[in-house]
C-alpha cells in the first residue's frame, strides 16, 4: 500500500515537473510571436523597410520557435516516464521528427542568409587594406 | 519495488531535465540568447535521458506481458534516437558559438599581412 503511494507520489511529480516545462515552451513560444507581429508591424508601417529586415524577423522567429519545440520534446520525453501511452510515444516521435526538420531547413536558411554579409565584410576589409597599403605608400613617396 | 526504484531514477531524470529548462529560461530572460538557453537544454536532456535509461533497463525486470515489453521497446528507442538528435544539435550549437567569423583564406591572408 505504502509503495503504491510513493509510486503514484513519484509520478504525479514527475507530471507536474512536464507540465511547467510545457508552460516555459508555450511562455516562449507565445512571447516570440507577439514579438514579430510588433517588429513585423513596425516594418509594415516603415517606409525604408528592407528586405533583409523582414528576412530577420522571420529567422528571429523561427529561431526562437525551434527553441520553444526543445522545451517541448523535453516536456514529451518526461511525459513518457508517466505510464507511456502509444499516444504519447506517437506524439513524441512526430515532435522530433517535426523539430529536427524544422531544425534542418531554419539553418540552411541562416546560412544561405549570412552568405552575402560574410562576402560584404570580407569586401570592406580587402578595399580598407587597400586604402591603408595607398595612404602609406604616399606618405613614403 | 524494483518499479519504485526505476520511478525513483526516472525522477532524478525529470529533476535534472526540468533544472535545464529552467536554466536555459532564465538565460532567454537574462537576453543571453537563443542558442545559449538551447545548449543548456540539450546538455540536460542529454543527462536526464541517461538516467531515464537506466530507470527503463531497470523497470525491464518487473515487466509481465507482451504489450509492456513492446512498448518498453519503442520508448527505449526512441530515447535513443532522441539521444543522438541532441548529441549532433549540441555539438553544433557549440561549434557555431565558438567562431563567430569564419574566415576565408583571402581574410585569413590579409590578417597575416596586417
Amino acid at each position: 500500500m505504502v509503495e503504491a503511494d510513493l509510486l503514484m507520489g513519484s509520478k504525479n511529480i514527475i507530471e507536474y515537473l512536464a507540465r511547467g516545462v510545457e508552460f516555459a515552451a508555450a511562455l516562449i513560444i507565445g512571447m516570440a510571436a507577439i514579438e514579430a507581429t510588433i517588429k513585423s508591424l513596425i516594418l509594415f508601417f516603415r517606409d525604408s523597410s528592407r528586405p533583409e529586415d523582414k528576412n530577420g524577423v522571420r529567422l528571429t522567429l523561427g529561431r526562437w520557435l525551434a527553441v520553444g519545440l526543445e522545451f517541448e520534446l523535453a516536456a514529451d520525453i518526461l511525459n513518457t516516464a508517466v505510464t507511456p501511452t502509444w499516444s504519447d510515444i506517437l506524439k513524441l516521435a512526430a515532435i522530433a521528427t517535426l523539430r529536427t526538420a524544422l531544425n534542418y531547413f531554419l539553418e540552411r536558411e541562416i546560412r544561405q542568409e549570412s552568405k552575402p554579409d560574410q562576402k560584404a565584410a570580407e569586401r570592406q576589409m580587402l578595399g580598407d587594406h587597400v586604402n591603408r597599403l595607398h595612404s602609406s605608400g604616399e606618405g613614403n613617396g | 519495488m524494483i518499479m519504485l526504484g526505476g520511478v525513483w531514477i526516472e525522477l532524478i531524470a525529470a529533476v535534472v531535465i526540468s533544472y535545464h529548462a529552467l536554466w536555459g529560461l532564465l538565460c532567454i530572460i537574462r537576453r543571453r540568447g537563443s542558442d545559449q538557453a538551447r545548449l543548456i537544454l540539450a546538455k540536460g536532456v542529454l543527462d536526464g535521458l541517461g538516467f531515464m535509461a537506466a530507470g527503463t533497463l531497470l523497470m525491464t525486470l518487473a515487466l509481465q506481458n507482451w504489450t509492456e515489453i513492446r512498448t518498453f521497446a519503442v520508448v527505449l528507442s526512441l530515447r535513443t534516437l532522441l539521444k543522438r538528435v541532441f548529441q549532433f544539435e549540441s555539438q553544433a550549437i557549440e561549434g557555431r558559438l565558438k567562431p563567430k567569423v569564419r574566415e576565408s583564406p583571402q581574410t585569413q591572408q590579409l590578417n597575416q599581412l596586417n
